[in-house]
């Protein structure tokens, strides 16, 4: 018995005890549910209840023996085991540090209140960063989110004609034999916009007989009746097979149905097609295609009603590649190994020369198979179905957007580190007190995630306010779901806080507590050499988006002033959507004439900067010498209104009318180079758009000088104009006057020949314009983040100079004292960070050289690189940099030297 | 902030039940008054299991008298270690006056609701009979 020992845990005092005591005692109540008592009870009530429990065991071991009164002692132990009675984890038994953790955040937020100036510069830096990033994210994942509507897109591709100049468009024959040879392929489909002459889109004007509410229709489509296997898109009303099984048929979208018959069920109404009163049945509704598609379309025909008009038509069969193919392929199928298997398999059907087809198979071209989700960003070969993204793009945003952010991350860093003057003492009381680093590093990189966090919030803020403003600014609509941003935008917080924390945190974190508690510790020269590379970073990276703005705005203006070899000033487009007034040309030129300040009229099938339709020619002396061309229809005086210069021969007269024996032909220089190194005027040539399985032959009277009537991004390419009266545009050259009084009266000459379809025009300048919508995007963009970019790198130089030059203070009142002149301490002061900022100059400008160069190589047409645009951007950076420290160098300046000595 | 919150609930709470005092705490505060002076635990829990034939626990007793204490209607001090216990101190209780204060409000309310119950309700009903022979009378009189 005598060997008892009571466990000495925590804060229990040992109560000596007489040999006596133990000694006379009979029992001992059992050991194992004391010990528990012992361990959980809360110590100022512990001796007293285990006074009481003793003395109830001993008296119910004499009461009613060991067994009972054990019993009781353990059930009272038990019961005892209750909230009051438990000690509470305090002191230096508790369970967690959260205390630690409170007293971090305290400290954390005395320190950003105490340098508040640090505190905007990083909070706001950080927001500013943060809010360009998602502003980006936003863009980029709309832009990759396109095509993604279709049932299981990943299945979808479309097949692609690759050779010397490579198309989207296929046979319309291909779908059906795709599904037919190859198991694989579960659906296909063929599709084609409807087109009017050289290949511009068809436009109808349509209306709903009882009413005549009307309205011009452009996005229409003609389908297999496959369409919506392979597409999967929702079908509101109708049945869509039976639909397009129909003759008469038309499938319209939701938003089409309520413009036509409001709220009406539109199941069993017709729509008539003007001009030829055509009575289509609506037999379908469907959802809306969403904006985030490669292609849209309001109304759906079948190809049963367009092959019903001209059922042998060359078009439909495999010799014309005029139809847009998607399939829709099995899981798992290896589009590759499809491809592989196509080009041997189409040959049976497809007429193609031996040699023809042997260059392609070498040269590894032939039928593609292309993802529809790549089509947006990926796609840019001849007759897209619209105008595509493109992925270049992407990548420069967000490339701009991360580099913003990460000036700002290391403008955290520097001030943090910076400031390890003040921060020194706290560090070293609390190295003293048993601080590990590892505790201290905790601190650190939870205060970032402090910064971070109020940063987050008005990096939210921020983003609200400006994300209308972008969107007016691009054209785009982009919206952001918070509730899915959330859970993104805290971790994107937390790796940003720790990301900039870990170095502070790291820097401060090893400072020796003896240096600064003997005061050593007093100037943050430490890390200094670091502390200037980021300096520099950051400069280097506002050097390069400031170089690379001003490029990509000198390209866009380049594109947009470049001589393009006609004149597209005050030159008015008006689309001529009823086929009819081809025929009355004279009679619409003449009226228009008359008006005061209408220079001269013509009309066309193509304008520049829209698409064309491509054959090749090639001279009747050698077939050999064949060259693909685009076409354009023209009037006679598409030369005088479009300012085109004559070369060699003549233009075109009113004379040359196709009601002439002879086709004549005018051609570009390019055209004429290629075709033959002599002059090809009087000569003549096979033009390759077949009639009756026979090339047009006709004469080349004369050769215009070259025009871009494609965008700067493709070269100068050869063109055939033919003067024959399938036109699409009226080209209208005016005088400055009064355009208001000149439209109303060209409008009311147009109503006098044509009256069932809207009246709309537009500046062929402004057409132009919006082939390069993408880079005006990126230009504005890119500025933008440039601006944001230095502004952010100026706050930390801000923040930088305010740390430095107070420590300096004594520097430069002694140096005042002994006669410092005022300039010379400007310069003084200035200069180590001049020499910092040139050297950013320096390193970053060849690398924004290097990529400015990549980037416009995209262009044909390149406005040089020219080292002015470097010296300049540079200067300009160095001296918003002296703007950025004027006052804090004047402030050192302006020191009295004896306020700052005194203490000495 | 919701802290705050939590706390001005609480004080609220508190102001309302001005002595709150519960069933078994007020056993526990009467009998500390009845041992005047001998109030430790042991002595406690048989006086109630004595008086009221009822089983106190060590648990719900020293529960009870930790949350009087700190209520302050309850002090203690420690008294001497005797060899039953085996050397543990006694830890005494006596009433503080504001304790007294407690006692004596939760007695007076019991008594303001007894004092509120109507006499009626206590009573045993004998019989009871309306007077309406006389009106009877009267009303036949009339018509005549």
């Amino acid at each position: 018995m005598n060997s008892y020992r009571f466990p000495v845990t925590g804060n229990w005092k040992p109560v000596t005890l007489k040999e006596t005591q133990l000694k006379n005692r009979k029992s001992y109540p059992p050991k194992l549910p004391l010990r528990f008592f012992r361990w959980f009870c809360h110590p100022k009530l512990r001796d007293s209840i285990e006074g009481d429990l003793m003395e109830l065991h001993e008296e119910r071991l004499i009461k009613s023996g060991k067994l009972k009164a054990d019993a009781h002692f353990i059930k009272d132990v038990l019961l005892l085991f209750r909230p009051g009675i438990i000690k509470p984890t305090e002191g230096t038994e508790r369970l967690n540090t959260y205390g630690m953790y409170k007293s971090y955040f305290k400290i954390g937020w005395r320190n950003l209140l105490k340098s508040k100036v640090h505190a905007f510069i990083n909070i706001s830096g950080l927001a500013l960063g943060i809010a360009s990033v998602f502003l980006m994210a936003t863009y980029v994942r709309y832009e990759l989110g396109y095509d993604r509507y279709y049932d299981q897109p990943e299945n979808l591709y479309r097949i692609t004609w690759e050779n010397e100049s490579p198309q989207t468009r296929t046979p319309h024959p291909m779908a059906q034999a795709l599904v037919a040879d190859f198991p694989e392929v579960e659906s296909a489909v063929t599709l084609s916009p409807l087109w009017a002459a050289g290949l511009t889109r068809a436009i109808y004007s349509m209306a709903n007989p009882e009413n005549d509410v009307r309205f011009d229709e452009k996005n229409l489509l003609a389908v297999d009746t496959t369409f919506f296997d392979v597409f999967g898109f929702p079908v509101v009303r109708g049945n869509a097979r039976k639909a397009l099984e129909n003759v008469n048929g038309i499938l319209i979208s939701e938003s089409t149905a309520k413009k036509y018959f409001n709220d009406d069920d539109p199941i069993g109404k017709h729509l008539i097609v003007y001009p030829d009163s055509a009575l289509l049945e609506v037999m379908a509704v469907f959802k809306d295609v969403p904006q985030q598609s490669h292609f849209h379309f309001d109304m759906l025909i079948s190809y049963v009603r367009e092959k019903s008009f001209d059922p042998d038509d060359e078009y439909y069969t495999w010799a014309d590649f005029g139809h847009f193919n998607y399939v829709r392929l099995k899981p798992g199928t290896d589009p590759k190994a499809l491809e592989a298997k196509l080009m041997p398999a189409m040959r049976k059907y497809i007429d193609l020369p031996d040699e023809y087809y042997r260059n392609l198979i070498a040269n590894n071209m032939g039928f593609r198979v292309q993802p529809v989700t790549d089509i947006h960003l990926k796609s840019h070969v001849r007759w897209e179905l619209e105008t595509n993204g493109n992925i270049e793009y992407v990548y420069i945003m967000g490339a701009a957007a991360l580099l913003t952010l990460l000036i700002a991350c290391i403008n955290f860093m520097n001030l943090m580190t910076a400031k390890s003057v003040e921060r020194a003492k706290e560090i070293g009381i609390r190295k003293t007190m048993g601080a590990m680093r590892q505790q201290l590093s905790v601190q650190f990189i939870g205060e970032s995630i402090l910064v971070t966090g109020i940063a987050l919030v008005f990096a939210v803020l921020a983003l609200e306010v400006s994300l209308p403003f972008y969107n007016s600014l691009t054209g785009q609509s982009l919206s952001l779901n918070y509730w899915e941003a959330l859970p993104v935008l805290l971790v994107v917080a937390l790796v940003i806080g720790i990301g900039s924390g870990i170095y502070p945190a790291v820097f401060l974190s090893a400072i020796q507590p003896q240096s600064i508690l003997k005061g050593k510790f007093q100037t943050s020269h430490r890390g200094n050499g670091l502390r200037n590379g980021l300096i520099v970073f950051q400069f280097a990276i506002s050097m390069i988006l400031i170089s690379g703005a001003v490029i990509i705005y000198n390209q866009l203006n380049f594109i947009q002033n470049k001589n393009l070899g006609f004149g597209k000033e005050e030159v008015l487009v008006i689309p001529m959507k009823d086929e009819h007034m081809d025929r009355r040309m004279e009679a619409i030129k003449n009226e228009l004439s008359r008006i005061e300040d209408v220079v001269s009229v013509s009309a066309s099938s193509n304008m520049p900067g829209g698409q064309f339709n491509q054959n090749s020619i090639s001279l009747v002396e050698a077939p050999e010498n064949d060259i693909t061309t685009s076409e354009v229809f023209v009037d006679y005086d598409f030369q005088k209104v479009m300012n085109l210069e004559l070369v060699e021969g003549r233009y075109f007269t009113m004379d040359d009318k196709p009601s002439s024996t002879e086709v004549k032909f005018v051609i570009n220089e390019t055209a004429a180079k290629q075709l033959s190194s002599s002059s090809v005027v009087g000569k003549e040539i096979h033009w390759h758009a077949y009639e009756n399985d026979k090339p047009i032959v006709g004469r080349v009277i004369g050769v215009v000088k070259d025009f871009h009537f494609q965008s700067l991004h493709d070269p100068l390419r050869p063109i055939l104009m033919i003067p024959y009266p399938a036109y699409n545009h009226l080209i209208v050259k005016l005088n400055t006057g009064n355009f208001e009084n000149t439209l109303a009266q060209i409008q009311n000459v147009y109503r006098e020949f044509e009256n069932s379809f809207q009246f709309e025009f537009a500046f062929l300048d402004d057409r132009l314009a919006k082939q390069y919508e993408s880079e005006a995007r990126t230009s504005i963009i890119f500025s933008a983040f440039a601006f944001i970019a230095i502004v952010i790198a100026c706050f930390g130089l801000f923040g930088m100079a305010m740390l430095t030059f107070s420590q300096r203070m004594k520097e430069v009142s002694i140096r005042k004292v002994l006669g410092a002149s005022f300039g010379g301490l400007i310069i003084l002061l200035l200069r180590d960070f001049t020499k910092l900022i040139a050297f950013a100059v320096l390193l970053a400008t060849p690398l924004a050289w290097w990529l400015m160069d990549r980037w416009l190589k995209n262009f044909i047409y390149q406005v040089g690189i020219h080292p002015v645009v470097f010296i300049v951007s540079g200067l300009t950076l160095i001296v918003i940099a002296w703007i950025t420290l004027g006052y804090f160098t004047l402030k050192t300046t302006r020191v009295n030297p004896a306020q700052t000595l005194k203490n000495e | 902030m919701a802290q705050l919150l939590i706390l001005q609930i609480g004080i609220y709470y508190s102001r309302m039940k001005k002595y709150q005092l519960g069933e078994f705490e007020e056993v526990v505060m009467l009998t500390v008054g009845i041992l005047y002076g001998e109030a430790y635990g042991v002595s406690i829990k048989k006086e109630i299991e004595s008086r009221l034939k009822r089983g106190v626990s060590v648990g719900a007793l020293q529960t009870a008298l930790r949350r009087l204490e700190d209520k302050g209607y309850l002090k203690s001090h420690e008294g001497e270690a005797t060899e039953e216990r085996a050397g543990r101190p006694k830890k005494y209780f006596t009433i503080t006056a504001y304790g007294k204060k407690a006692m004596e409000y939760t007695r007076s309310t019991r008594e303001e609701l007894w004092n509120a119950i109507p006499k009626v309700a206590l009573k045993v009903v004998t019989g009871f009979r309306l007077p309406v022979a006389d009106n009877l009378q009267l009303e036949t009189g009339n018509n005549e």
